[in-house]
């Protein structure tokens, strides 16, 4: 509830307009670059990073492991059959890729909406997106079975048996729209280090620091028209990359949503897929900003304000996913189909209905209850735990989209059940374990804040007025 | 970059008088008249057409209409709450007006509720199976007629459309009037009242999400009693902020020939309200284009006939005009950074994109009706469509204007005004 | 290429971009053309001040997007209609629905590699080697936290000492030389 009290000494508020500040004061063009930077340019590696990277590579370790051995025995390691015949590799590709999603977001819708608070972790959001790419884009790839063949499957292009792909199917679709993602986002996070390679170049100490830096900065000197053009170009991969990360969640809708099976075919499944890929997302950038703000000591730029306004994206986007669950179970009604109303009796109280309670659960009932409390939202450990709850609840989401849509179909002579391998388990862990080294050694390597973003954020960058004295009197 | 030339380089002081300029009376009056001339002209037509029907189908549209701007207005009142932003402080107190002019809103749904059983088929057949053996209903209509008829009957839909009203009533009534408080109340710290109007406009966008969708399927979607689009309500959702939000803008640009929009007007927040515009224009296009596509795709018998029914017998210009005015016309001329921050032609946008609206209203709603399902054709009848909708919206205009005159246009207490009256940037 | 000797311009050191503008806008007024700001972080308001107002990059992006749209949508309609036609679950041949989807994203590819490429290209970037790399002031500030205007030497109102004068009433942290 609103109060009345506000307390007035505290400094992460900003007494004009009583907003939390998104950047704690007292911070220099100097002080950010030198704290954001330091943390690559150390030759000393905190420990914790080197007990995380032996963790994370040793799991990653376990997917070279099953995918060596899905290529060695075929894809009848994993648990597919009829009637499920889509499992964990279709549920991993679409969890993974709506994790990448709130990346995109974070770069590009809040760029577009002037929301300069996203400065502070758009950067390290948009590698979550690039490295939760690689990991959803390998599932379709290995679930082909022989990926060295799906060349001439999935690309166009003038080949000796004179076959061109199927331009109707929406898996055909998929394929343009995770490789446009995938391209964009490589180019836009790129686009976006630019200027910071410059900056570590520059203070970079050491001759390969200094020569790596240097290359990959393009040369960069910061001259002001280079930066009108730089500036226009952000501009426009936000505005394309807005459409795009819609667009690649909704054509991934449509892999469902375009077949004719009860549970799949309905028109909501584009907005609310791309509601639930931002709110899986958010709760991954949560699971990440949490600990490394409290790792190397960024809570002053990394703030409060962070956290509560992703928990606030994540309560939207949560409502839209609970109408989206809301019209489906109304429509199965309206419909006046008995196929529909089947699908959704057995999804929630069949065989397999304990999915759909977790489901219900981790994403509607423990994140929509609470989110509303400001004191929730602004505790970080609270928000940490409840982006794992929500990532759980993403994963059953598609896992129910999947399988009780599959399970017992039109005939009940062919119903069956499905019961996922260690293999499929083996190779989802192992993309976690893929998705945390890559994430470590971006850590390691590259400033994951923004810093000329944050330049542009502090109280010295405002140009003062004629008017005003540019000196002390007597200066 | 042109800079407007009133933009000077020092903040800006806001005029003593924040009330409506005295130009909206002559537009009150205007409309009024107009209100008056089609409603003649709609009376003339029914007695050539020897029919209401006509007239009660475009009453639908004007009502639909009238009340997107009534509730759509009062949605983007609390989602501007809940965002904040300083585009807020410009469209705050003409989007309270529109929700005021829900009163309204509701006296133009009785002839809906009153004559329902000659708009809707499912209130018009009491008893399916009999209507199925006489020929007048299809199989599919009367098992859907049947199947339906906990929800599809008069009683549950009056019950539905009071209490739809009620809640919405009671949000205007809460927001304007908290509004009112917040600008006398100078003791409260700022904060006091960003937190109230947050938690007020939290639940509030929820709750108008569900009842929105619930009212849509009752007045709209329910015409075809056989057809269903779990998307349907997003639809109207997102098609109610495309007409409300041109309609703001379209009010603050043009009161912004005169004070106190003159002073906080800048290029800047105008330029963020085109941007927000565009927003809108595409995701009606998405929702549009991804139900037509997962249907076209899907070609079931039992979905499929709705779009048929609209693109057939001539119904396929409409929805191609459709396509052009709804989605095409203003993509193209919102992506030119130069049109969004030019006043004039902003404005202009905006009237297309109402009138494109109304249009895409006009294509969801007759071919429902068996004469003109898969048979697009003149009559008198359909010309109603022309005045009647122009009379309702004439006559809300009025009220609207009237409401905006109640006053003051600026809401002064809110930590934004310092920034508004702060020198114009380039900045795009 | 032969190589280039002498002097590139002066280059004079700001601590805030306010001081930079109130520079960069005087020297554009008293008919300097060959001159750069360099800033940190992107400063508008200094590029309007040198006359840098508009860009071509939205062109270049919009044109590329067009491109992207009508290479997808052709190869589509083409591989569907003429060089593979087969009959799928009854829809025709020419499927303009379906082939949107695939069209749009290649039209976002397009556009999105050539405002990337655009941009940089017209930054005439990648460049290894500037002259302004061999100041150790520029090398030390002109990334974190200083402001520099440089008076290039090509500009027919340069002159060693005069130039430098001028950019000392500035009041500058310093002026130097810049050599290629």
């Amino acid at each position: 509830m609103a109060t009345k009290n506000v307390p007035v000494n505290d400094p992460m508020i900003d007494p004009a307009t009583g907003e939390l500040r998104v950047i704690a004061p007292g911070h220099t063009f100097k002080s950010v670059t030198e704290k954001i930077s330091r943390i690559v340019l150390t030759s000393h590696t905190p420990l914790g990073w080197f007990g995380g990277f032996m963790v994370a590579s040793s799991v990653a370790g376990i997917l070279m492991v099953a995918v060596t051995w899905l290529f060695l025995k075929g894809t009848g390691i994993w648990a597919i059959t009829q009637p499920v015949a889509w499992g964990f590799a279709i549920i991993n590709f679409v969890w993974w890729i709506g994790i990448g999603h709130a990346g995109t977001l974070i770069s590009a819708i809040l760029l577009l909406f002037k929301q300069s608070w996203r400065n502070s972790i758009n950067r390290f959001a948009e590698a979550m997106t690039l490295f939760a790419v690689v990991c959803a884009g390998m599932f379709p790839i290995i679930h082909t079975g022989r990926p060295w063949l799906a060349i001439y499957w999935l690309f166009p292009y003038p080949n000796t048996m004179n076959l061109w792909p199927q331009f109707r199917s929406p898996l055909m679709w998929d394929v343009f729209a995770v490789s446009t993602y995938a391209i964009i986002s490589l180019v836009f996070w790129y686009v976006g280090l630019i200027p910071d390679l410059g900056t570590m170049r520059d203070r970079s100490q050491t001759r390969a620091g200094q020569y790596i830096y240097g290359i990959f900065s393009l040369g960069w000197r910061g001259s002001v028209r280079h930066w009108m053009r730089y500036e226009s170009a952000s501009l426009l991969l936000a505005g394309l990359a807005t459409p795009l990360v819609l667009s690649v969640h909704t054509v991934i809708s449509f892999d469902f949503a375009v077949a004719v099976l009860a549970g799949w075919h309905t028109t909501i499944f584009p907005p609310y897929f791309v509601a639930g890929a931002i709110y899986s997302g958010f709760a991954m950038v949560i699971t990440l900003a949490v600990p490394i703000r409290k790792f190397y000591g960024l809570e002053d730029l990394i703030t409060i304000r962070h956290i509560d306004n992703m928990a606030k994206v994540m309560l939207a986007t949560g409502f839209i996913v609970a109408y989206g669950y809301g019209m489906e179970v109304f429509m199965a009604w309206y419909s006046a189909s008995k196929w529909e109303s089947f699908m959704m009796w057995n999804r929630m109280h069949g065989p397999m209905g304990w999915s759909y309670s977790v489901l219900i659960a981790c994403n509607i009932v423990i994140p929509l209850c609470t989110l509303w409390f400001r004191k929730l939202r602004r505790n970080p450990l609270f928000m940490f735990l409840l982006s794992l709850v929500v990532n759980t609840g993403m994963w059953f989401e598609r896992f129910v989209i999947v399988v009780t849509s599959l399970y017992r179909d039109y005939l009940p002579s062919s119903w069956g059940t499905y019961r996922a391998t260690r293999w499929d388990y083996a190779t989802f862990l192992g993309t976690l374990g893929l998705f945390t080294t890559l994430f470590l050694l971006f850590i390691r390597f590259l400033p994951m804040i923004p810093m000329s973003e944050i330049r542009i954020m502090l109280p010295q960058a405002k140009i003062k007025s004629e008017a005003e004295p540019l000196h002390e009197a007597g200066d | 970059m042109a800079h407007a030339p009133e933009h000077g380089h020092h903040a800006r002081t806001l005029p003593a008088n924040l009330g409506a300029p005295a130009f909206v009376n002559g537009w009150r009056r205007r409309a009024l008249i107009v209100g008056a001339v089609f409603s003649a002209l709609s009376l003339l037509l029914a007695v050539l057409d020897h029919s209401i029907d006509h007239l009660l189908r475009a009453w639908l549209l004007g009502f639909m209409i009238c009340f997107g701007f009534a509730v759509g207005g009062m949605a983007l009142l609390m989602v501007q709450y809940l965002t904040g932003g300083k585009w807020g402080l410009l469209v705050r107190r003409p989007l309270e007006a529109m929700s005021r002019t829900l009163p309204l809103v509701f006296l133009y749904f009785l002839p809906i509720g009153i004559f329902a059983k000659k708009l809707y088929l499912w209130a018009a057949i009491s008893n399916p199976a009999e209507a199925l053996k006489s020929g007048l209903i299809s199989a599919a209509q009367a098992h859907a007629i049947a199947f339906k008829r906990p929800m599809l009957n008069l009683t549950t839909m009056w019950i539905t459309t009071i209490a739809c009203f009620a809640i919405w009533g009671f949000y205007m009534w809460r927001l304007n009037s908290l509004s009112l408080q917040r600008d006398s109340d100078t003791e409260s710290p700022v904060h006091y009242w960003t937190q109230k109007f947050e938690n007020l406009s939290g639940p509030g966008v929820v709750i108008y999400s569900l009842t929105l969708t619930a009212g849509v399927i009752y007045w709209v979607m329910s015409l075809d009693p056989t057809w269903y689009s779990s998307v349907y309500g997003l639809l109207f959702l997102v098609g109610q902020g495309y007409a409300a939000l041109a309609l703001v803008i379209l009010t603050v640009l043009t009161l912004a020939k005169g004070e106190p929009f003159k002073t906080i007007l800048r290029v800047t927040e105008q330029h963020d309200l085109g941007k927000l515009t565009f927003a809108f224009v595409m995701l009606n296009i998405y929702l549009a284009f991804s139900q037509f596509l997962i249907i076209w795709s899907g070609n079931l018998p039992e979905e499929i006939p709705w779009y048929l029914d609209r693109i057939r017998g001539g119904w396929g210009v409409v929805i191609t005009l459709d396509f052009l005015f709804h989605w095409l016309v203003p993509f193209t001329l919102l992506l030119s950074r130069d049109l969004k921050r030019n006043r004039k032609r902003l404005i202009f946008v905006c009237q297309w994109m109402i009138f494109a609206r109304c249009w895409d209203m006009f294509w969801l709603i007759e071919p429902n009706f068996p004469d003109a399902r898969r048979n697009l054709h003149f009559s008198f009848g359909i010309l109603q469509y022309a005045a009647v909708p122009v009379a309702l919206l004439a006559f809300w205009s009025a009220y609207y204007f009237f409401q905006l005159q109640q006053r003051p246009l600026v809401a002064v207490n809110d930590p934004h005004l310092a920034e508004i009256l702060e020198p114009d940037h380039a900045h795009a | 290429m032969a190589q280039i000797e002498g002097t590139y311009g002066l280059l004079a050191e700001f601590d805030t971009p306010t001081e930079l503008i109130a520079a960069a806008k005087a020297a554009y007024g008293s008919g300097w053309r060959r001159l750069d700001c360099y800033t940190p972080y992107p400063v508008e308001e200094a590029a309007e001040a040198i006359g840098f107002h508009s860009n071509r990059v939205s062109l270049v992006c919009l044109i590329g997007g067009l491109m992207g749209l009508a290479a997808m949508f052709g190869l589509e309609t083409w591989a569907s209609v003429l060089a593979y036609p087969l009959n799928i679950g009854g829809r025709p041949l020419y499927s303009w629905p379906a082939f949107i989807v695939p069209a749009y994203e290649w039209t976002i590819l397009f556009a999105g590699l050539s405002a990337a490429f655009g941009m940089l290209a017209m930054n005439g970037l990648p460049a290894m080697y500037h002259p302004l790399f061999n100041s150790p002031s520029f090398r030390n500030g002109a990334t974190t936290d200083k402001f520099f205007l440089c008076l290039e030497a090509n500009d027919p109102k340069f002159s060693l000492s005069e130039t430098k004068k001028y950019l000392e009433n500035f009041g500058p942290l310093s002026v130097v030389e810049v050599d290629y």
